[in-house]
């Protein structure tokens, strides 16, 4: 049984710091939502988790399966079965699809996947996204669609079968039924072993799919609120204005086109 | 393979797969016959001030590669194309030599398309002066560049699409790709587009810098080591090289030679 123990976790980018004493902790089958207004610190706390180079961890420890995360390097972290579904994955020219995904599922194995099981599994996946098989054959995501590279980061999770996946807004740019398909995916790997899923979205109509059993409100680099499945239903009636309040937490001011102009005006 | 000594003529009149090494040459001459589809590899081997001119007649294909491993080169490549006639030209400039390379190519009735491909790993004096001329209406040119400064590299690469009024319809592109692996460098790439005519298309694409923080980042959360993963990157600068032939044996034998050189 695989747990991610996160401990008052500190996290700065560019001396800024942006997560602020985060304290989590996701066990085995479960599936937990964090939720909360655009730049506090979702995606800085995935990446973290993850190991992205840009961000520093100052302070505070993360476990995963008794393991300390912040030792190991990037690739340390997959293998040992962490997952990132990223929010803007990046696009890689010159490096073939197909030849990508094979590296990745030998740095796992004992011995290398034949071309023959590979090419039956990538295929398999490209088909139950909804993807056209020619994305084998493409460059990592380059002038993929924004929906195209969603789906091919859960064609990849797929394949590499985390026990710790972490989907970083994976709805935002999927149409309706590229939202099912996703949803179903997702479902199927979590009924299929042992997974735990943390993820960051901002709709109930995801989230409605994927039945969190845990919900949390980042806000001004920490967890302000936990709660069920009823938190996702009152921000989604109400928003987050209640949070700010009940935790004394200023909101960021509304930019003005004044001030949008003079920023751009001393370029 | 075969070897051709001395100033040489090569009439291409069949269709054929053919790699020629070069001794003791100025002048080169290839000239290719209607419907005809050919390609070929020239390796240099010995240090050579060579003139490589080609004719391509209507609907005739040639790919040919240059595959240099002299010491020091000397190339210029000048070539017409006439009418739905396609050449694409290869560059493989991955051995330590010092080069100085002109390609030209005149584009010179309808359909008549180029595609130059190099592909340069420098340690040392490198340059390249690359020019397709659009004489004719619904002409295309592609020209991708791909270069890995070394320690010590001078890469100078000046790539040009012209398109002459009256040469409607026509495409021009170009990309180049530099990899910076050393601060002991100094890399340029200069793209050029001169165009004289309204109904056209023309772009380029230019990147130049060390390997990209986010790029390894992504490779590496999959699981992939570092090592692995800055392989890959790099084969992603020179596995286009493979793509100048259709022949399935000639794209493995360069797919090869490219792996084994960075060292898979
Ligand atoms: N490279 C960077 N340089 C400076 N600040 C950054 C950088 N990357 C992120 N930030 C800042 O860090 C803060 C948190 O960003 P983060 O991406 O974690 O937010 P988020 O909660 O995921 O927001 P969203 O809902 O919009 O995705 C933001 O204020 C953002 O501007
Ligand atoms: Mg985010």
């Amino acid at each position: 049984m695989a747990k991610l123990i996160i401990k008052d976790l500190h996290v700065q980018i560019n001396e800024k710091e942006i997560l602020k004493g985060i304290n989590l902790e996701v066990d085995t089958h479960e599936i937990h939502a964090i939720m909360g207004p655009n730049g506090q610190g979702k995606s800085t706390l995935l990446s973290a988790i993850m190991g992205d180079p840009k961000f520093t961890v100052t302070k505070g420890s993360i476990t995963f399966d008794g393991k300390d995360v912040l030792a190991m390097s990037v690739d340390e972290r997959s293998r040992v079965g962490i997952f990132l579904g990223m929010q803007y994955p990046a696009e890689i020219p010159g490096v073939n699809n197909s030849d990508f995904m094979r590296a990745a599922m030998n740095a796992r194995l004992e011995k290398p996947i034949s071309l023959f099981k590979f090419i039956k599994e990538m295929e398999g996946a490209i088909e139950d996204l909804g993807l056209q098989s020619e994305m084998a054959h493409r460059n990592l995501n380059e002038g993929f669609s924004g929906g195209e590279k969603k789906r091919n980061e859960i064609v990849q999770m797929k394949l590499l079968k985390p026990s710790l996946a972490m989907l970083d807004e994976i709805d935002s740019g999927l149409d309706v039924d590229a939202l099912q398909i996703v949803a179903n995916a997702v479902y199927e790997l979590f009924n299929s072993q042992d997974l735990s899923l943390l993820i960051v979205s901002h709709y109930e109509r995801f989230l409605d799919l994927i039945k969190p059993t845990h919900v949390h409100v980042l806000l001004d680099g920490k967890i302000q609120e936990t709660g069920g499945y009823e938190l996702i239903k009152k921000i989604d009636t109400e928003g987050y204005d209640w949070v700010y309040d009940k935790y004394g937490v200023e909101k960021p001011a509304i930019q003005t086109r004044m001030s949008l102009d003079a920023c751009g005006a001393k370029k | 393979m075969e070897q051709l000594v001395g100033n040489s003529v090569l009439h291409l009149d069949t269709s054929k797969v053919e790699t020629y090494e070069l001794h003791d040459m100025q002048e080169l001459v290839i000239t290719t016959t209607a419907n005809t589809a050919n390609e070929l590899v020239i390796k240099l081997v010995e240090d050579m001030d060579l003139h490589c001119k080609i004719q391509l007649a209507n609907h005739s294909q040639l790919h040919i590669l240059f595959d240099n491993g002299a010491k020091h080169t000397k190339l210029q490549i000048e070539a017409d194309v006439q009418l739905a006639a396609t050449i694409k030209i290869g560059m493989y400039e991955l051995s330590d030599s010092e080069v100085q390379e002109k390609v030209l190519v005149n584009l010179l009735a309808e359909d008549a398309t180029a595609k130059i491909v190099s592909t340069s790993i420098s340690t040392t004096k490198k340059a390249f002066d690359i020019e397709c001329i659009h004489h004719a209406p619904n002409t295309n040119s592609d020209m991708n560049n791909f270069e890995i400064s070394d320690a010590k590299a001078n890469y100078d690469l000046r790539a040009c699409g012209t398109i002459k009024k009256g040469a409607f319809g026509s495409k021009s592109h170009q990309m180049s790709r530099i990899l910076t692996t050393s601060d002991d460098q100094v890399s340029k790439a200069t793209p050029v587009l001169l165009i004289d005519e309204n109904d056209v298309m023309a772009s380029h694409a230019n990147s130049m810098g060390k390997m990209d923080e986010q790029h390894l980042y992504y490779l590496t959360s999959r699981g992939m080591d570092e090592k692995q993963a800055k392989e890959l990157l790099t084969l992603s600068y020179l596995l286009p090289i493979s793509e100048v032939f259709d022949n399935e044996d000639m794209r493995s034998e360069y797919i090869n030679k490219v792996r084994s050189r960075v060292g898979l």
